[in-house]
């Protein structure tokens, strides 16, 4: 059997590439191989089927109906095992094989296990919906007592939350110096620190676990300076890895993830790659990296699928994000976290009574920014980064609690108006 | 075949003349209003709590002012990034919200190129062109045309 566009992978990237195939008024054939059965999920939100705030049939990000909707076929419960570019054909685990005009590969990221002694047997990992339902039958079948979470970055820390707000008693545990290194500076990453010791957590940064032993649900782990901990849980989320597997084995060039150019195709032609297992360019520190976060695997796909619709578009829209909340403080930030060495950098913030504002910028142009508390003008500052707007062109800055559209002046804001919702194009 | 942009049709929103406003705020009075359980307007100001949030704020860098609220975009950047599902584009072109599928994440507000996403209590409020009246409030309620709808 063959597809004129065929999918690996059943997230957020392969039904933007659906939606904008089918947008385009394109009837040609759509295929999808998911190692899942169900409809999509929503990912970002599987810690709140553990905390309970989530009834769990509020997870599917689209209805069961998505495929037929949208005349997709949809091979689920078997994985592609390898790649026939010469032939154009996807092999599955289970023999089968589909052919292909057009291929978007959309496999995501694998959480990564470190090898440390004793580990791989006593812990959890925390980006499926296969683990956050385990986790939550553990929670209410053995009513554990503790949980210890090794990483501190966007996953680990919401999957802290979620123990806490279980009544656990949790810890977390991170190489670095501070939580959420690579999204945060210090100043943002110790209010968010304060918000979980406030909630009762227990951190300790700046080590690792080095070995740990179960027994019966009893976790004994030892960390690197020989302190002992014990637990009930113990979750790693330590990061994800882009599968490139398949691309490994072909000609298709690889880096961290599968390098795309900026209509999301490989270095072979029709052949497609977004989401997690990508590496996409991001337009602040304008290279090409892996930028695993929900809008861009979407828009990415989106992008992917008029091209393989056969309109050819480019986006331009992809840099690092993060929008979240910790017990019910909103987070929002984009770009770099922080100035980086030489003159043309420069930052400024504000911290007022548990808000903070922060704004980057790099010869005059933001870079980045961190809003924690008061978001209100997060998409502005988005906008304006993207458009590359010189902050003193603003009129006041942007992280004062007044600043608004009225501002700007008339040309930069008839400009915001005409391009604001421009995201792909010719 | 059409490209991304023209494949968005039919279209209806809100256009804005930024240099009618006068700065009154009506608009947003009226929005309260008409998103308020009583649809009256000392019962929804002085005794429903907590007050409907307005979908429309005035912008003021005074002389400036002009109302803001969703653009319902050609290419709606809140639609594709919504993770939870809950953003949609409706058959009649506008965007809609069921903030019963939001789950409060604010992606939203992060990537609304015009800040036009609020954070209500639970969930995310926007512009919702005031569902099945044929008028929006804040049309009807403007004093000198500043908001018109524009069907296309």
């Amino acid at each position: 059997m063959s597809f004129d566009n065929l999918i690996i992978g059943n997230s957020a990237a392969a039904v933007g590439a659906v939606e904008a195939i089918r947008r385009s008024r394109n009837d040609d054939t759509i295929g999808i191989i998911s190692e899942d059965d169900g409809p999509p999920y929503s990912k970002p939100f599987i810690g709140e089927l553990v905390s309970g705030k989530s009834a769990g049939e509020d997870i599917w990000y689209r209805p069961k109906s998505f495929y037929r909707e949208n005349s997709v076929e949809l091979i689920a419960g078997s994985k592609a095992t390898s790649l026939d570019l010469s032939s154009r054909r996807v092999l599955l685990e289970n023999g089968d094989s589909y052919g292909f005009a057009k291929l978007l590969i959309a496999t995501g990221g694998r959480p990564i296990v470190p090898p440390i002694p004793g580990l791989a047997s006593c812990c959890q990992t925390f980006t499926t919906l296969k683990d956050a339902t385990e986790i939550k039958e553990t929670i209410e079948h053995d009513s554990p007592s503790s949980a210890v979470v090794l990483g501190g970055g966007l996953i680990g820390v919401s999957a802290a939350e979620s123990f806490l707000e279980r009544g656990l008693h949790t810890t977390i545990i991170e190489l670095a110096p501070r939580l959420m290194s690579s999204a945060l500076d210090e100043d943002s990453s110790e209010l968010i620190e304060k918000m979980f010791k406030r909630k009762g957590a227990e951190i300790i940064t700046g080590h690792t676990i080095s070995r740990c032993e179960s027994d019966i649900g009893d976790i004994a782990l030892t960390l690197d300076d020989e302190r002992k901990l014990r637990c009930e849980l113990l979750v790693v989320a330590i990061g994800v890895r882009p599968r490139t597997e398949l691309a490994d084995e072909t000609e298709i060039l690889v880096d961290r993830g599968i390098l795309v150019n900026r209509s999301m195709e490989t270095s072979v032609e029709g052949v497609y790659a977004a989401g997690d297992c990508a590496q996409i360019y991001d337009f602040i520190s304008q290279e090409n990296r892996v930028l695993a976060m929900w809008p861009t695997a979407y828009v990415g796909g989106m992008t992917a699928g008029y091209n393989m619709a056969g309109i050819t578009v480019e986006s331009e829209w992809a840099t690092s994000m993060n929008s979240t909340h910790f017990f019910g403080t909103p987070l929002l930030s984009a770009g770099v976290a922080q100035a980086g060495e030489g003159p043309e950098w420069d930052q400024h913030s504000v911290f007022d009574d548990g808000h903070y504002a922060k704004v980057i910028t790099r010869r005059g142009e933001i870079a980045g920014f961190i809003l924690l508390g008061d978001v209100g003008n997060a998409g502005i500052l988005l906008q304006l980064m993207r458009r590359r707007i010189p902050l003193d062109k603003l009129g006041k800055s942007p992280i004062d609690g007044q600043f608004g559209l009225a501002h700007l002046p008339p040309r930069v804001r008839g400009r915001l108006w005409k391009e604001g919702d421009r995201i792909v194009g010719p | 075949m059409c490209s991304p942009r023209s494949c968005r049709d039919p279209m209806r929103r809100l256009r804005v003349n930024e240099d009618a406003c006068i700065g009154c705020h009506l608009c947003e009075i009226w929005c309260v209003v008409t998103h308020s359980r009583s649809g009256d307007i000392l019962d929804s100001f002085k005794r429903e709590f907590p007050r409907p949030l307005p979908r429309v704020t005035v912008q003021e860098s005074k002389p400036v002012t002009f109302p803001v609220q969703c653009r319902q975009c050609e290419e709606p950047i809140c639609v594709y990034s919504c993770p939870s599902g809950a953003m949609s584009i409706a058959p009649d072109g506008s965007i809609d919200l069921d903030q019963g599928r939001c789950r409060s994440c604010w992606t939203c507000i992060l990537v609304c190129p015009y800040g036009a996403v609020k954070r209500g209590p639970s969930h995310a409020i926007k512009c919702d062109l005031c569902g099945d009246r044929d008028v929006p409030a804040c049309v009807e309620h403007c004093p000198n045309e500043a908001i018109a709808v524009e069907d296309s």
